[in-house]
């Protein structure tokens, strides 16, 4: 017979409940709370001037009992299709704006439409906090999360000639991108934390 | 008296087996799954047109035996040459695993072009990022999936100019400092590497 700690060993001092992180490439993912499937981004999307999903940044996620603030961050690269790529974005849950998750990126103006040069990683997260006493989407506030809330992060150009392609290499191996290099997947993390 | 599980709680369900995470300096860190020793990054990079082994983001690693997920991120700084025709910086990075591209992961970075090749002002941090899954009935490195991971593999980033001399990139790079040319030991930034494995 073992020692007693060999059976009920002494509870971790985190208070992450579960990490969900995976690449985009329509994997499952199991945690405690249950099965996740992470979407599969195979190519880039071009910006419009309304507001569309990210490929890649859909979840529809239900916490475990216990947590006091789920995490959502998706990080992932945007590409120039038109000078500076001036571009809006925000995280939604269940088709509501987290006003505070906000966030215009863009590179320098070339002072020429023609250059299309600049791409970068980024990122859009947001905590939520479920202790609030009351829902308040808007907020990103929960009093109860008990059943799935689908978040992702839905994104927008400026205007058509400041273009933007999110998931997107313009630019690949010394030439114009083709074939698997012209998209690169994202990755999606949530953090249950108590 | 109270519950015996209320003395010996079950262990937090947490889905994280280990995190090793450190900066180029050649430290070496133990986690778990053993001992690793980092990249020792003392200067900057350039680029040429041919894909180069980038400093600082080898690592041999070897997850714990039960891990479905490794997680690898390479964060590092990259910027404008400041040579002339340097421009926006344009460069191309790849992900290795065990000398397999992992296609997915490619990225093509850059700053914008100023509208004058003279100035190379672009300059930020970059990353590199992909999660590995071992969850996999049969092994397709190329798209970062494997049955299985026991022993060690390295993990490295590979990268190259768009072209020369035109909007050529340097990494691990400061070509300021206070607010002139930087000198000495700011003429460089230690990239930093974070290997999460999960269950």
């Amino acid at each position: 017979m073992g020692n007693i700690t060999d059976f009920f060993p002494a509870a971790s001092s985190s208070n992450i409940l579960e990490v969900i992180k995976g690449s985009a490439d329509g994997r499952s993912i199991t945690v405690g709370s249950g099965t996740y499937t992470l979407e599969n981004v195979t190519t880039h999307l071009n910006g419009t001037d309304s507001y569309q999903k990210i490929p890649g940044s859909l979840i529809a996620y239900t916490p475990p009992a216990d947590a006091r603030s789920v995490l959502y961050r998706f990080d992932f690269k945007w590409h120039s299709i038109g000078s500076s790529a001036i571009s809006h974005y925000y995280v939604d849950v269940d088709g509501t704006r987290i006003t505070n998750s906000n966030k215009t990126f863009a590179e320098n103006y070339s002072g020429n439409h023609g250059h299309h040069h600049g791409g970068r990683n980024d990122s859009l997260y947001w905590v939520f906090d479920l202790t609030a006493s009351s829902d308040n989407a808007v907020n990103g506030e929960f009093a109860n999360w008990s059943s799935n809330k689908t978040i992702q992060t839905k994104f927008r150009e400026y205007g058509g000639v400041y273009g933007v392609a999110t998931n997107y290499n313009r630019y690949y191996d010394g030439g114009g991108s083709t074939g698997s290099n012209t998209y690169t997947i994202p990755s999606l993390t949530i953090i249950a934390l108590k | 008296m109270g519950n015996l599980t209320d003395l010996f709680p079950a262990p937090a369900s947490n889905s994280v087996l280990e995190t090793l995470m450190g900066v180029a300096d050649g430290r070496s860190v133990t986690v778990p799954s053993g001992t690793y020793t980092f990249g020792n990054v003392t200067a900057s990079q350039g680029l040429s047109t041919s894909y180069a082994d980038v400093t600082g983001s080898s690592i041999t690693y070897t997850p714990p035996t039960e891990a479905n997920y490794v997680s690898y991120k390479f964060s590092y700084k990259s910027d404008s040459r400041d040579i002339n025709y340097g421009s926006s910086g344009i460069h191309h990075i790849a992900l290795y695993l065990d000398g397999t591209r992992v296609a997915k992961a490619n990225k093509s970075v850059a700053g914008n072009y100023s509208g004058s090749h003279s100035n190379n002002h672009a300059s930020f941090t970059q990353y590199i990022e992909f999660v590995f899954d071992l969850t996999a009935s049969s092994d397709d490195i190329a798209n970062g999936k494997l049955a299985s991971w026991t022993t060690p593999k390295e993990i490295k980033i590979m990268a190259r100019d768009y072209s020369s001399p035109y909007y050529r990139a340097t990494i691990h790079t400061n070509i300021w400092r206070d607010s002139t040319g930087a000198s000495g030991e700011f003429t460089y930034y230690q990239p930093i590497i974070k290997i999460t494995a999960f269950k």
